[in-house]
């Protein structure tokens, strides 16, 4: 599969102990503790269901039949297609593809190295570098637009995106109905038409819950319009360990687990069949300096222990990884980002976000959006694992080359290597003569290097004009 | 006759060991003269094959197997070379690994370069002692004598040579390399070119012949 890892060495963080006592908690907060869910529409189809609730503070108890139920009304395999098909993304369990990380709302501008509020051109830019990284899957738009009117950002971070990607883009700026049918009307004259999209869904809607434990209105009853057009449901739930849910790693994954649950339970009320995507970011509250630890170890741990409780659940998993706190491109966002993707990549987490960003999701480098390309692609050797066979045995080569002697030029080398050795683009491996001769230049400096190269030599293919007139009609009936 | 010269550097750009000597024969047989075949087929050859490697287009096995179809060829090419006649290279270099080192693929890898690149190469194994390199180095009168040697413990058997070679042969230059020797080191023992890895030391053998 394209700008995928397949997971062969997979490490599970919970023993099958362990996911059987979340997979009964979880149900238990459902039906003990309840969801206070704000949306009428919502709140019409789970008294039709037979949901026990308060109607003051809106709770509503969740049986574990009716939980159940819905978690097999799903699609069972969900596809999440690129504009063109070479990009699809079939989240299969087996295959872990990498996401940029979306809404940051800082950037450094790669020419003036001011660091300054995103605007559209960093949605554009970043959309295109991601494009051309073989490491990485799918576009979240790492930035949103704030140089646009009130009201047209979600356009504006749409039409950015689908101009500088083929690859399948879930969106997180439309959190509001009329947004919705905004992104469905874009998404038709893009695909030819509304059944053409359904068909392909090259766009996914994610929606959240507000943890711990609440389903606000606005952001569900979109998610419903996003679900009658067609489009995959990313879930996502972010109890933070010690604020927004239990310090402890398992109280808190069984919480997020809840909210997954109950926001599948609604859409597939509303629409059975919607292709649903269990997705989170759970991070801890840092203790001393008040913010999300998002490059901490536990990160890592809830993302992978998520995955494993939606695949129990038989569900696609979206986790958060490769963040960090950190403020540049430096060795703290190196052994971060690695920490926090290592665990759900080896865990088999079918989509992992967050490439590109610092700040903890909050300001895009295009530089380090090439940097985890690389740490992708080095983590995603690691879940290859080692393949035994007659072949990679290679008994006849040792023999033949026989004792003393070297394997560099027998052919059996140049049919493998490119499989068997992970080829850094970034990473210097020469002598020190031979990196002084080329300048002494940092890791940073390869990395720009290689934005300026991607930026003369990738193409995208364009959008069909009928795509830019949607646009432009929307923008204006949108500007206020 | 042209058309098989031709064959002769796609085969090497195509890394065509096995078959290769086969083809080699062919032109003997049918009266090509071979240094025609040597210069404009396998040196056309393995240039571009060296740099397509130098551009990072293909890698460090593929670069090899260009050399060894270059190398398979040159065998029954060179004994068809009418006495007398040589052909042009950059360049000859005796090579080898010290006395005690059975290190081998750095030397190797630094022949590969070198004759990739246009300079005649001549091998004299792992293990070689001091009298062997100097007698090879009156003989052969190479342009640089290159010296391996990858432990510290074997690492002065290469001032070792340098010294009595300067007195016997001084117009011989000399390159040493391995995995601990430094610029530092070989300043000291008073060689001529040093390179930390195989792609350096063709640099250096560039400099010490131009």
């Amino acid at each position: 599969m394209a700008n995928s890892i397949p997971v062969r060495c997979r490490r599970n963080v919970l023993s099958s102990d362990g996911v059987q006592r979340m997979r009964h908690a979880a149900l238990e907060i459902l039906e003990r503790t309840g969801v206070v869910v704000k949306s009428k529409k919502a709140q019409k189809l789970l008294v039709e269901a037979g949901c026990d609730f308060d109607e003051k503070s809106a709770i509503f108890r969740f049986p574990p039949n009716l939980v159940e139920e819905c978690a097999r009304a799903r699609k069972r395999s969900v596809t999440l297609y690129g504009r063109t098909s070479k990009h699809d993304a079939r989240l299969d369990g087996d295959h872990v593809h990498i996401c940029s990380d979306g809404n940051g709302t800082m950037a450094m501008d790669f020419e003036t190295r001011q660091r300054r509020t995103s605007v559209k051109q960093d949605v554009a830019n970043a959309a295109f570098i991601s494009d051309a990284l073989t490491g990485h899957g799918v576009n979240w738009p790492s930035v949103t637009s704030q140089d646009v009117p009130m009201g047209t950002r979600h356009i504006h971070d749409l039409q950015a995106s689908l101009e500088n990607t083929e690859k399948h883009i879930t969106l997180a700026t439309n959190t509001t109905e009329w947004e919705v049918e905004d992104v469905l009307a874009i998404a038709a004259a893009t695909a030819g038409g509304s059944d053409e999209f359904a068909q392909r869904p090259f766009i996914s809607s994610i929606h959240t819950s507000s943890s711990p434990l609440v389903i606000d209105a606005e952001g569900m009853d979109a998610g419903f319009v996003a679900a009658d057009g067609g489009m995959p449901i990313c879930f996502y739930v972010m109890p933070g360990p010690g604020a927004t849910g239990p310090v402890t790693l398992a109280g808190a994954v069984a919480v997020g687990v809840a909210e997954a649950l109950a926001g599948n339970t609604l859409i597939q009320l509303h629409r059975p069949g919607t292709a649903f995507v269990f997705s989170c970011g759970m991070a801890v509250l840092d203790m001393r300096a008040s913010t999300r630890a998002g490059g901490g170890p536990e990160h890592g741990l809830t993302s992978a222990a998520y995955t494993q409780m939606a695949h129990h659940f038989g569900f696609p998993a979206m986790a958060g990884g490769f963040v960090t706190t950190s403020k540049e491109p430096d060795e703290q966002a190196a052994y971060e980002k690695f920490a926090s993707s290592v665990t759900p990549i080896l865990a088999g987490a079918d989509l992992i976000a967050g490439i590109g960003l610092l700040e903890d999701c909050r300001t895009i480098w295009l530089e380090q959006m090439v940097i985890d390309d690389e740490i992708s692609r080095i983590i995603g050797r690691m879940a290859e694992g080692i393949e035994v066979s007659d072949e990679s045995l290679a008994l006849d080569v040792i023999d033949r080359v026989g004792p003393g002697k070297d394997f560099l030029g027998v052919r059996h080398t140049v049919e493998h290597f490119r499989e068997e050795h992970f080829i850094p683009i970034l990473s210097d491996r020469s002598s020190w003569d031979s990196w002084v001769s080329k300048g002494s230049k940092t890791l940073l400096q390869r990395a720009s290097n290689e934005i300026t190269r991607i930026r003369k030599e990738h193409t995208v293919e364009p959008l069909r004009d009928e795509a830019e007139e949607t646009v432009e009609a929307l923008l204006k009936k949108r500007a206020r | 006759m042209e058309e098989i010269v031709t064959r002769l550097k796609n085969a090497v750009i195509n890394y065509e060991m096995e078959t290769i000597a086969d083809l080699a024969k062919q032109i003997v047989d049918q009266g090509v003269d071979p240094l025609v075949a040597i210069e404009q087929g396998l040196a056309e050859g393995i240039k571009t094959v060296g740099e397509r490697f130098g551009k990072g287009e293909i890698f460090l096995p593929e670069l090899v197997m260009g050399a060894e179809a270059m190398k398979a060829a040159l065998a029954v090419l060179e004994p068809a070379v009418p006495a007398g006649q040589h052909r042009a290279t950059l360049g000859k270099v005796v090579i080898g690994t010290v006395q005690d080192d059975i290190h081998e693929i750095g030397k190797n890898l630094v022949s590969t370069m070198l004759s990739s690149n246009g300079f005649e190469v001549v091998d004299l194994g792992v293990n070689v002692p001091a009298a062997d390199f100097l007698k090879k180095a009156g003989e052969l009168k190479p342009n640089i004598l290159a010296m391996s040697a990858l432990m510290t413990t074997t690492m002065p058997r290469m001032g070792e040579i340098i010294a009595p070679l300067k007195k016997e042969n001084p117009s011989v230059k000399t390159i040493v390399g391995g995995a601990p020797v430094t610029d530092v080191y070989a300043k000291e023992i008073g060689s001529d070119g040093y390179s930390g890895d195989a792609s350096g030391a063709v640099d250096s053998a560039k400099k010490l012949v131009g």
